[in-house]
């Protein structure tokens, strides 16, 4: 097991298959918390906060928070205009765990490098980030938890409100 | 571990099947209007742009500055111009680094009418820009990367492919991954600089390349760069290699 502390972030060159089975990561002070990946999985809740799934259809939703819709389809039909660069979620709880869900909401390219999903929890090495949002994560770890309870009602039968 | 090696892999599947590269797809964004709005581009009556132009012929008439001397003293009419802005920016080997349309703009009211140059994005200075610009329209884009200007080509390809902001996104993210792709509801385009200066729906008014590309950088909360700094003349120029060859347009209609 390796641990990534503070501010280090895997090298390029690293494959992401590697990093994601072996690596538990420790986000840096900045980062929304702290949290541990094992395989594909956040297995425990951010900073041990429950979640609230009507707060997280707000956050998926809002401009100047997780504005999700921007490139997801989610069922939020006041709004008219959902983006397509990332995969349908509309059903997305019934084919992910909450702990997977976390993991890629969190901290998405630890899976994948290339991918354009920002990690949501993380701020360390960024370049020319505009003043206002210097060293700050794009949600804080109570945003990620409420939409991680939200999305994982989606299509999934057990726990659709 | 094996387990995981097995449900990692549809993952991974996933995150490639998304990445659609549309890498070198010189598609100028004319075509990714629809028709109502290709007709408004194509009509110079009603053609919002063209109102900047007709300010600009006025501006070119006008004489300004300590001698007292207009545009056309000096040019003649603007059709003189016809080529220039296909081949912007381009080095200025006297000062060694590179000019686009608005900073020659600059120079010569400043050196040769001396007269205050117009601020960036001011509509004084969209306007003469657009005059300038329109007289190549339908010229292709042909910028010289070669010779002194290629260490500021190189970096402009760099800042087009770095990462950048709080959304850590980089140009060619969205440009040439994800192009036809929706952002909420707007169609990401090749990001194609054949149209400037523009009018943007969005903006509702005209704008210039640099007002793009601030826009941009905005977009994924990057700190924006200095008007006519050496970052910001890298990556028009750049742009402008990318667009090579595209038909200019100004003044285009975009979204
Ligand atoms: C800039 C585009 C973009 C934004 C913004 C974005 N995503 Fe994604 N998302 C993707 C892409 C692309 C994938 C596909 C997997 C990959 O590339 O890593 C993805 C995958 C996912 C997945 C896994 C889906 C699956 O079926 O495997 C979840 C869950 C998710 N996103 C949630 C979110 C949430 C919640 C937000 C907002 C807080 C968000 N995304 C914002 C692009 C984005
Ligand atoms: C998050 C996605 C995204 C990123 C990253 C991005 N853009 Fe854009 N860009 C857009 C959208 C959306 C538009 C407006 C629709 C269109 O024309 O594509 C646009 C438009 C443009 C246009 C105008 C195209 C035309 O036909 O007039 C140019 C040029 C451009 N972008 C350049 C850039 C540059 C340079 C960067 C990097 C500094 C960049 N973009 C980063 C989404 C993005």
């Amino acid at each position: 097991m390796i641990e990534l502390r503070g501010r280090q972030r895997p090298g390029r060159a690293r494959i992401p298959l590697v990093l994601a089975l072996l690596c538990a990561t420790s986000g840096a002070v900045a980062d929304c918390a702290t949290f541990t990946i094992i395989g594909d999985r956040i297995e425990f809740p951010l900073a041990g906060i429950e979640g609230d799934a009507e707060a997280g259809a707000r956050v998926a939703q809002d401009r100047q928070r997780g504005d999700c819709v921007i490139c997801h389809q989610l069922p939020l039909p006041n709004d008219r205009f959902h983006g397509n660069l990332g995969p349908d979620l509309t059903t997305v709880g019934a084919r992910l765990s909450a702990a997977q869900i976390r993991l890629r909401v969190a901290a998405n390219r630890q899976l994948n490098q290339e991918s354009i999903m920002p990690d949501y929890c993380l701020s360390g090495d960024r370049h020319r980030v505009a003043p206002a949002h210097r060293d700050r994560p794009l949600l804080t770890a109570r945003e990620i938890e409420d939409l991680v309870v939200w999305l994982s009602t989606l299509g999934n039968p057990e726990t659709q409100p | 571990m094996i387990r995981s090696v097995v449900m990692l892999l549809p993952l991974l599947l996933a995150g490639i099947a998304h990445a659609e590269p549309s890498s070198d797809a010189r598609v100028s964004g004319y075509h990714g209007l629809g028709d109502e709005l290709r007709a408004l581009q194509d009509d110079d009556f009603a053609n919002p742009g063209m109102l900047w132009v007709d300010r600009g012929l006025r501006a070119w008439e006008t004489p300004a500055g300590a001698e007292g001397r207009s545009c056309r003293d000096c040019h003649g009419n603007p059709e003189s111009l016809r080529g220039l802005a296909a081949r912007l920016p381009r080095w200025n080997a006297e000062m060694e680094r590179l000019e686009d349309l608005d900073g020659l703009l600059r120079s010569c009211i400043s050196e040769r009418q001396r007269a205050a140059p117009p601020e960036f994005e001011s509509d004084a200075l969209l306007a003469l820009a657009t005059l300038v610009a329109h007289q190549s329209r339908g010229l292709p884009l042909a910028v010289d990367v070669d010779g002194p200007a290629r260490a500021a080509f190189e970096a402009g390809r760099a800042s087009f492919q770095r990462r950048r902001g709080q959304l850590d996104l980089s140009c060619a993210d969205c440009h040439d991954r994800y192009a036809g792709a929706r952002l909420r509801g707007e169609t990401i385009s090749a990001g194609m600089i054949n149209g400037f200066p523009l009018y943007r729906l969005t903006w509702e008014t005209l704008g210039s390349r640099q007002r793009m590309i601030r826009w941009c950088n905005q977009a994924v909360r990057a700190e924006p760069f200095e008007p006519d700094s050496a970052d910001a003349l890298a990556l028009e120029l750049y742009l402008a290699w990318r667009a090579r060859g595209l038909a200019l347009e100004s003044p285009a209609i975009r979204r």
